[in-house]
């Protein structure tokens, strides 16, 4: 497969954008030199940010300085919206004109509440979820299942990097104590979860009607055991096996991506201990090399072939 | 080498104004940059990847290698 690319990274400096021509149909940026005419790709995949404000922005430090009087980050966020509407098109544009597209750039967010919302419509399991915002229903809710109930971000976790300090937040379980000692009376409304007593999980990258699926082997270690990424001293990796999600629970996923009009992107399961397949969400910009990896799938090769297969 | 990790405290007046997992946030301290391991900065363009891979010691190291069983 002899095929030349060209690959787009998030905040990369030695890229700028020359021009935009709608008519003579021309989105030119340069690099190290070199103009390229991104209308010219036939093929594109699309995964995380690509072009980004930094990569229009010349010197950012320049907006935290005021400009107009008495406001000090007007023009901060209205030079970002301006900068975010040319980056929404430049890849509505790319992926208009292209033949071959896997994944978009306007699916890169997903909203948790809404997957759930349509995985529950379409006959998926689903944990028992809600949303409160005081301690009288959070005890109920302990009460109701038995100190089983964790919580997690609507949105995205913690994952914050300063100078001289890394921030992280993961899934939680919740437990009575905990709600009585350290908890407010009321708090922002968060999302809380009817915690899956797990066998084992499932990661499940989904490509154009087909699943590349892996178990990850993660309750023996109390540490893994509500949020595998939190790894414990004894053991650095949980075991991740090849695995194939039974044929209902396949063809449920399958429309819930059709729904979402999603043609790439990863899901995530909890088997739990009667063997059912809890679905818990999609990442639509999934990294699929920690499936493709362990499991020897070579995601990144069939991905390759079906970019060049126009 | 492990990481010790702390949990973030919220004051109590701040509580009911952030989602649950904030009362659950865990932090490090960074490890140092040693001074003596001087991997110079450098960009190199990657015929294979077609892209310009930049090699950059940070100020601070981040290390994966986190002990989540002992939380402070």
């Amino acid at each position: 497969m002899e095929k030349s690319f060209l690959r787009i990274n998030k905040n990369e400096r030695s890229m700028s954008l020359q021009h935009i021509d709608l008519k003579k149909k021309e989105l030119v940026v340069k690099r190290n030199g070199q103009t390229y005419n991104l209308l010219d790709f036939n093929a594109v995949l699309e995964r995380r940010s690509g072009f980004t404000v930094q990569d229009l922005v010349n010197d950012s430090q320049v907006l935290e300085e005021s400009l107009f009087h008495e406001e000090t980050s007007y023009h901060k966020e209205h030079v970002l919206k301006e900068a975010n509407e040319l980056i929404d098109f430049i890849h509505y544009y790319i992926e208009n004109t292209s033949v071959k597209v896997i994944g978009k750039y306007e699916h890169r967010k997903l909203n948790k509440l809404k997957v759930l919302y349509l995985a529950t419509s379409l006959g998926l399991s689903v944990p028992e979820t809600f949303v409160v915002s005081t301690k009288a229903d959070l005890i109920r809710l302990t009460k109701e299942y038995c100190n089983n109930i964790i919580t997690k971000a609507i949105s995205d976790g913690v994952y914050l990097f300063t100078n001289l300090h890394g921030y992280y937040s993961y899934t939680e379980r919740l437990t009575l104590d905990t709600i009585t000692s350290k908890l407010s009376t009321s708090f922002f409304p968060s999302l809380i979860q009817k915690e899956v007593k797990k066998l084992y999980e499932v990661r499940s990258f989904y490509l154009e009607g087909a699943f590349y699926s892996m178990a990850i082997f993660s309750q023996s270690d109390k540490a893994t055991q509500t949020d595998y990424r939190k790894q414990g001293k004894a053991k650095l990796a949980s075991r991740m096996v090849p695995y194939q999600l039974p044929d209902a629970t396949s063809a449920l996923l399958t429309k819930l991506f059709q729904v979402l009009n999603l043609t790439t992107g990863s899901a995530d399961f909890m088997v739990d201990e009667k063997g059912e397949h809890v679905f818990l969400e999609i990442n639509p910009v999934g990294q699929f090399s920690m499936t493709s990896i362990p499991c020897n799938y070579q995601i990144e090769k069939i991905i390759a072939e079906k970019l060049s297969c126009i | 080498m492990y990481i010790d990790l702390k949990e973030l405290a919220l004051r109590e007046a701040a509580k009911m104004h952030y989602p649950l997992f904030y009362n659950f946030i865990i932090y490090n301290e960074l490890l140092e940059k040693d001074e003596n391991y001087s991997l110079t900065d450098f960009k190199k363009f990657n015929e294979r990847l077609d892209c310009d891979i930049e090699y950059q010691q940070p100020s601070k190291l981040i290390s994966k290698i986190i002990n989540f069983n002992e939380i402070d």
